[in-house]
């Protein structure tokens, strides 16, 4: 299933799970609770949701300006020999 | 058959050997002294013209660093031919035969050198090797063992009772390490990649306190047992956040390695789309990797194993700017990977990096025998630990308050033995990893203020070591060093900024320990002193007179 990382800028108390889930763009989507709302940037306010499913980005973005990035997760893998 | 020894010979001038700097063949009548059994000359080498160099006089003040003149005139040059002879008996015979030559200045080895790298299959050299080459018996001596650093390994997991095993003890703190799901114990888990590169940061940082991170034991679909997603990454990376700002008054000090990243880029969105990762700053992984070296952890990223010679299989063939996202992010270390005799292994990836250009930054040993997880502690997985070992072992006696991550990665690639183009290339970086020249610097960087008429005191415990300091001067002066007998102690002194041992604007160096420098009219403004031990060690003090 894809999977998507959303950043937002979140300001004051908005940084919970529970008023992100009722955010206008994102109330919608698929969000991987157990995954949470996590801190990327404290000096920007920046976090990170990761949802399951498509997203469209670009009608996202221009519906919800906390969104600043809707972005790959991607696959990773050690650098063994 | 056994090559041949090549070999460069110093000739004094001769008019003929000055004709032959002009012509395109070296006539074999302009050597005649040098024929002898098993050496040939290489008639086509042109030879080379050296100026005489010799010591300057007296070196002025704005003359910064310049010890000798060179005089170019033919008949104060030498000239440099080049030869082979057959074996090592007929290089002797050669030597004493220039002995006693008066046409030959002297005799010089003519090594190979080229951008070569090897794909070996079998481990080279162990990691008691390594451990020779980052001069760890020092390093430890100094106290720079990796105490009271704590070393995140993020990878599959670590297991505590095979590194013992193995015979190495750090600390390991459970509390502050992290599993991407529950069930999973940390530091008990699978002997793996992950206890490989834990025992590769041992090597340099024993007594550092291990943090288990095991990212890649998420599981991702459609990869092996041993891949993950970049989400875990980020919120591994929360933790490792939150443990250096929870208590911004005692800070820990936080080394990261990461022997992990991107295959092919196919794994990613494409350049240029607004989710891709590879390329993008904006990742929220990118993000929270500036957030975390801001916050003051030393983050160090393997450059991966893509090279262009020997490139692992799931690169699919793309070795073209394959150090994808965070590897070649400017708040990391990126590390490329070298055997212990400092060949680039070929699947040592290349830059330029995605994020920044200048990628890798340097190299560390891989490929020898260690933990014995694999046959070999390979790929720019086991140099990426052998690098985080150095920095932990840094790190216990330079806090993040002393030396700030940008200013150690700074050090580390200034002080990197070059090998590869001279200077910075995109397959060794700045070159190898260097722990004279990192420990140099870090004795350069302890500056103390000293005043016009005031005697300090210190101690040079080693041959090389330094002791610097900062005089604040308003007249002419005089700086004076007495130091014990029958050693050589120097002093180097440049205005506005530190010397070292080539750059600075004054210096004494007598045969002894007593040094004096007279420096007048001396312009009003802050002087930087080093005293430098050029041979044995004892007490010195230091005084700076004004007239």
């Amino acid at each position: 299933m894809t999977r998507t990382l959303i950043t937002l800028e979140l300001l004051g108390n908005e940084n919970t799970l529970g008023f992100v889930k009722q955010v206008e763009g994102l109330k919608d989507l698929d969000i991987d609770e157990e995954y949470g709302l996590v801190l990327i940037s404290p000096k920007k306010h920046l976090y990170v949701i990761r949802v399951n499913g498509p997203v469209d980005a670009e009608k996202l973005m221009s519906v919800q300006p906390k969104v600043k990035g809707v972005s790959a997760d991607v696959r990773i893998a050690p650098f063994n020999q | 058959m056994k090559d041949k020894i090549r070999v460069l010979i110093q000739m004094r001038y001769s008019p003929e050997l000055t004709a032959a700097t002009r012509a395109k063949k070296l006539a074999a009548a302009v050597v005649p002294t040098l024929k002898m059994t098993g050496l040939s000359i290489d008639h086509s080498f042109t030879p080379v013209q050296l100026p005489k160099r010799s010591p300057r006089e007296e070196v002025g003040a704005m003359e910064v660093g310049r010890l000798f003149t060179f005089d170019s005139s033919p008949e104060a040059s030498t000239y440099l031919v080049r030869g082979e002879v057959e074996d090592e008996a007929a290089l002797k015979r050669l030597e004493k035969q220039i002995e006693k030559d008066p046409n030959v200045a002297g005799l010089f080895s003519d090594p190979r050198i080229s951008a070569i790298a090897v794909c070996p299959s079998g481990p080279v050299g162990t990691h008691e090797d390594v451990e020779n080459r980052l001069k760890t018996t020092t390093l430890h001596g100094r106290g720079m063992d990796g105490s009271n650093v704590l070393v995140a390994i993020v990878d599959t997991g670590i297991n505590m009772e095979y590194l013992r095993s193995k015979g190495k003890n750090p600390g390991f703190d459970a509390g502050k390490s992290w599993t991407p799901a529950q069930g999973l114990i940390p530091g008990s888990l699978p002997v793996d990649h992950g206890t490989m590169c834990a025992f590769d940061v041992c090597i340099a940082a024993p007594k550092c306190t291990l943090l288990d991170y095991a990212l890649l034991l998420s599981q991702a679909e459609g990869g092996s047992v041993m891949d993950g997603f970049l989400s875990d990454a980020v919120k591994a990376y929360s933790k490792l956040l939150d443990l250096l700002t929870a208590d911004e008054e005692n800070k820990p000090r936080l080394v990261v390695n990461n022997s992990w990243g991107m295959f092919h880029p196919s794994w990613d969105f494409p350049p240029g789309h607004p989710g891709n990762y590879s390329d993008n700053l904006n990742h929220p992984f990118n993000i929270i990797v500036e957030s975390l070296e801001d916050a003051g952890a030393d983050i160090l990223f393997a450059a991966g194993n893509c090279g262009s010679e020997c490139p692992d299989g799931r690169c699919e063939g793309v070795t073209t700017r394959p150090i994808y996202g965070a590897n070649s992010h400017q708040a990391v270390l990126c590390v490329a990977g070298v055997t212990v005799d400092k060949v680039r292994l070929g699947y040592s990836s290349q830059g330029p990096g995605r994020l920044q250009q200048e990628k890798p930054d340097l190299c560390a040993y891989t490929h020898f025998t260690g933990s014995g997880v694999y046959s070999a502690d390979g790929g720019t997985s086991a140099a990426c630990p052998v690098a985080t070992g150095i920095v932990a072992a840094v790190r216990s006696n330079y806090p993040q308050s002393a030396i700030s991550p940008p200013q150690l990665r700074n050090i580390l690639r200034r002080t990197a033995e070059d090998i590869g183009l001279a200077g910075f290339d995109y397959s060794h970086g700045y070159g190898v990893i260097d722990v004279s020249g990192i420990l140099d610097t870090l004795d350069v960087r302890e500056t103390r203020k000293i005043s016009v008429g005031e005697t300090a005191s210190g101690n040079l415990n080693q041959t090389g070591a330094t002791a610097m300091f900062k005089l604040v001067v308003g007249d002419a002066l005089n700086i004076e060093l007495d130091g014990p007998q029958g050693i050589d102690f120097d002093i180097y002194v440049r205005k506005g900024a530190e010397p070292t041992a080539t750059e600075y604007d004054y210096r004494g160096y007598t045969g002894s320990a007593d040094e004096k420098i007279r420096i007048k009219p001396a312009e009003v403004g802050e002087y930087y002193i080093m005293v430098r031990s050029y041979r044995g060690t004892g007490d010195f003090t230091l005084r700076a007179v004004l007239e």
